[in-house]
């Protein structure tokens, strides 16, 4: 691997952020959020979904224990689950219940399934169908959500991405109801998509900027959505956008942090989550269509990511954790070092990795 | 014809030899536009795009005429090709001294003098040999715009690197003579014609350049006919490749080092029309 020292420093920093008493990944690491220990309480959401990157990176690496650290998480968030099948928002506080959440239960679904996936026992994938049904059943009829939010009254686009795992859900355990739940959500959501790519509604707040860390959560719900449906709708919405931002990179050799519904940016800071996100979509995006300038685009970007990953321990930064902005102090993440934001940099190392072997093979070198 | 040259750089030894080709084969040549070479914008913008190692390699190779650089391949084809018409000069300045052909040396290619110079030569064409992206206020200056060999077969390999990008994709680089018009590499195509293939990446690229002038200058001998039966470009068909990584650069070399000999055959010699992606 190419990138070997910045995976390993990664990798470790994940291991880092693992709870020990829960078996949990800690959401951030910040010396100035938590002066004295550096690392919060654990994040349901994010393990969730930082699991298939761990059994990837055992996978292809020689990292064979990180198998067991996933399985343990995927067992910690199934003791989570609440007996409607709801899995909890927010850090994960013992002494009090956290709120449901539609989004954080869909996030950890991924978990679930990606373990029953590797282990084949039926509690996680009974785990991921609960949780699945849940968000069925919970749903309005236009395909939205009214409860159980982040920010009350307000559907926001990147949802696609709670599509997506209930689609997996459906999918493996042959269940209609909740596939035509997640296409409904597509569907109402693709229709959100403005003339100039950028879908409306793509952030945390109505009307106001999007980071790209939730521009790329949306696209990546389309792109993962098309790849299980085939529907060529959410393949276009995904590529048009993805490749927008591909030329906006090419051009201007940078990504804004966040962006305007007219694609005005903000610039001052960089949201290094969203960009390694945009470098697993632009990877995806040739794998389906193999168009190399994907591959070119993501290396380039990856350069600029590993340039700002810490490679040893600072008086603010920890080894191998990636920023959610930079510089530090930008406005997604601010001063923390977000588990998601590693998870994502080494997701788009391994991918990139599997497309030089893809184009290796078809050049016959 | 009256023909204004543009130069990337005082040092450009493409600019030289073409316009010395044109002068040879009977054009007049009425001025010649260089874009100044050391402006720190410019620098900056050159290190963003190409890096800083690849900035250093072509100065030294382009500017410091440095032989022992990895880019110095690429300069090799055109020095030989002044040296076999006995032409000493290597730079712009003293070649425009010589042939008496007055030279401005601008910051930016767009700039108004270039316009106001365009009126005062009462140039037909410009013919196009470095300096940056033009825009429509020079282009539409002249009777004929702005004449351009690129190395890439339009429509289907617009942009950066598309020697690179073409043999990436298993096709023979191609030179196309187009008309330069507001979009990049999207004007009314003329002519192409194949590179001649090299065993490294960087001869080849130093081929096209020698190419470049010799192809510019036959279509200039017979410009009204090429204009005549000049070619619409559909833009929808096209591609715009950007500046090749280094690790896929790096593979291009190597998948030339490991088709040697028979790279000829190997690589498709017809049209990329084939090349469509999703």
């Amino acid at each position: 691997m190419e990138r070997i020292y910045n995976f390993e420093k990664a990798i470790q920093f994940l291991i880092n952020s693992i709870d020990e008493k829960t078996g949990g990944s800690r959401a951030f690491y910040s010396n100035l959020f938590y002066p004295f220990k550096g690392w919060s309480a654990p994040y349901p959401e994010t393990t969730g979904y930082i699991i298939p990157t761990l059994f990837e990176a055992s996978n292809t690496t020689g990292h064979k224990h990180l198998t067991q650290l996933a399985i343990n998480m995927a067992d910690w968030i199934v003791s989570l689950q609440t007996p409607d099948g709801a899995l909890p928002g927010g850090l994960y506080n013992p002494q009090k219940n956290n709120e449901k959440s539609i989004f954080n239960t869909a996030q950890m679904i991924i978990g679930l399934i990606a373990t029953y996936q590797k282990t084949n026992k039926s509690k996680y994938i009974d785990s991921a169908l609960k949780a699945a049904k849940w968000l069925t059943n919970n749903q309005e009829d236009d395909g939205t959500w009214l409860k159980f939010h982040y920010q009350k009254e307000f559907f926001p686009s990147y949802y696609t991405r709670v599509a997506w795992p209930m689609l997996q859900t459906g999918i493996i355990c042959n269940d209609h109801q909740i596939q035509t739940a997640a296409t409904k959500t597509l569907d109402f959501i693709n229709k959100k998509t403005q003339r100039n790519g950028l879908v409306k509604d793509c952030g945390f707040k109505p009307n106001s900027y999007s980071f790209l860390h939730t521009i790329a959560y949306t696209i990546r719900g389309f792109l993962e959505s098309y790849l299980l449906t085939k529907n060529e709708e959410y393949y276009n919405t995904a590529f048009n956008l993805a490749y927008k931002l591909l030329r906006k990179y090419e051009f201007r050799k940078k990504l804004g942090g966040a962006y305007y519904e007219n694609f005005k940016e903000i610039s001052w800071y960089r949201c290094l989550t969203g960009e390694a996100q945009m470098v697993i979509i632009w990877l995806k995006l040739f794998n389906i269509n193999n168009d190399v300038r994907f591959v070119n685009a993501s290396s380039k970007l990856l350069d600029d990511l590993c340039k700002t990953q810490p490679l040893k321990n600072t008086l603010f930064l920890k080894s191998g954790g990636l920023k959610g902005s930079h510089p530090y102090y930008g406005r997604y993440i601010s001063y923390r070092q977000p588990n998601w934001a590693t998870k994502f940099l080494i997701d788009a190392m391994l991918l990139e990795e599997t497309a030089y072997k893809e184009i290796e093979e078809k050049l016959k070198l | 014809m009256k023909i204004v040259i543009t130069a990337g750089h005082n040092k450009s030894l493409h600019a030289i030899a073409l316009m010395n080709n044109l002068k040879e084969n009977g054009h007049e040549i009425v001025g010649c536009v260089q874009i100044r070479t050391f402006q720190l914008k410019r620098l900056r913008k050159y290190i963003k795009q190409y890096g800083w190692e690849t900035v250093k390699a072509k100065f030294k190779s382009h500017i410091l005429a440095d032989e022992y650089t990895y880019l110095a391949n690429e300069t090799k084809p055109i020095k030989e090709y002044l040296k076999n018409r006995k032409i000493s000069v290597s730079s712009i300045n003293s070649y425009c001294k010589k042939e008496n052909i007055e030279n401005i040396k601008l910051n930016t290619i767009n700039d108004k003098k270039f316009e106001n110079f365009l009126t005062k030569k009462e140039a037909y064409l410009i013919v196009y040999a470095g300096g940056g992206i033009i825009r429509n206020n020079i282009i539409e200056k002249t009777k004929y715009g702005v004449l351009n060999a690129h190395s890439g077969w339009l429509p289907f390999f617009r942009g950066m690197n598309v020697i690179e990008w073409a043999l990436l994709y298993g096709f023979r680089p191609y030179t196309t003579v187009h008309l330069i018009d507001a979009g990049i590499d999207t004007g009314r195509i003329l002519f192409k014609e194949s590179i001649p293939l090299a065993n490294d990446l960087y001869t080849i690229r130093g081929n096209a350049t020698v190419h470049n002038v010799e192809l510019l200058t036959k279509i200039i001998n017979n410009f009204s006919s090429y204009l005549n039966n000049s070619i619409h470009q559909e833009i929808k068909e096209g591609k715009q490749f950007f500046v090749m990584h280094t690790r896929l650069k790096n593979l291009v070399s190597k998948f030339l080092e490991n088709k040697q000999p028979d790279i000829n055959e190997k690589l498709k010699n017809n049209s990329p029309d084939a090349l469509r992606f999703k």
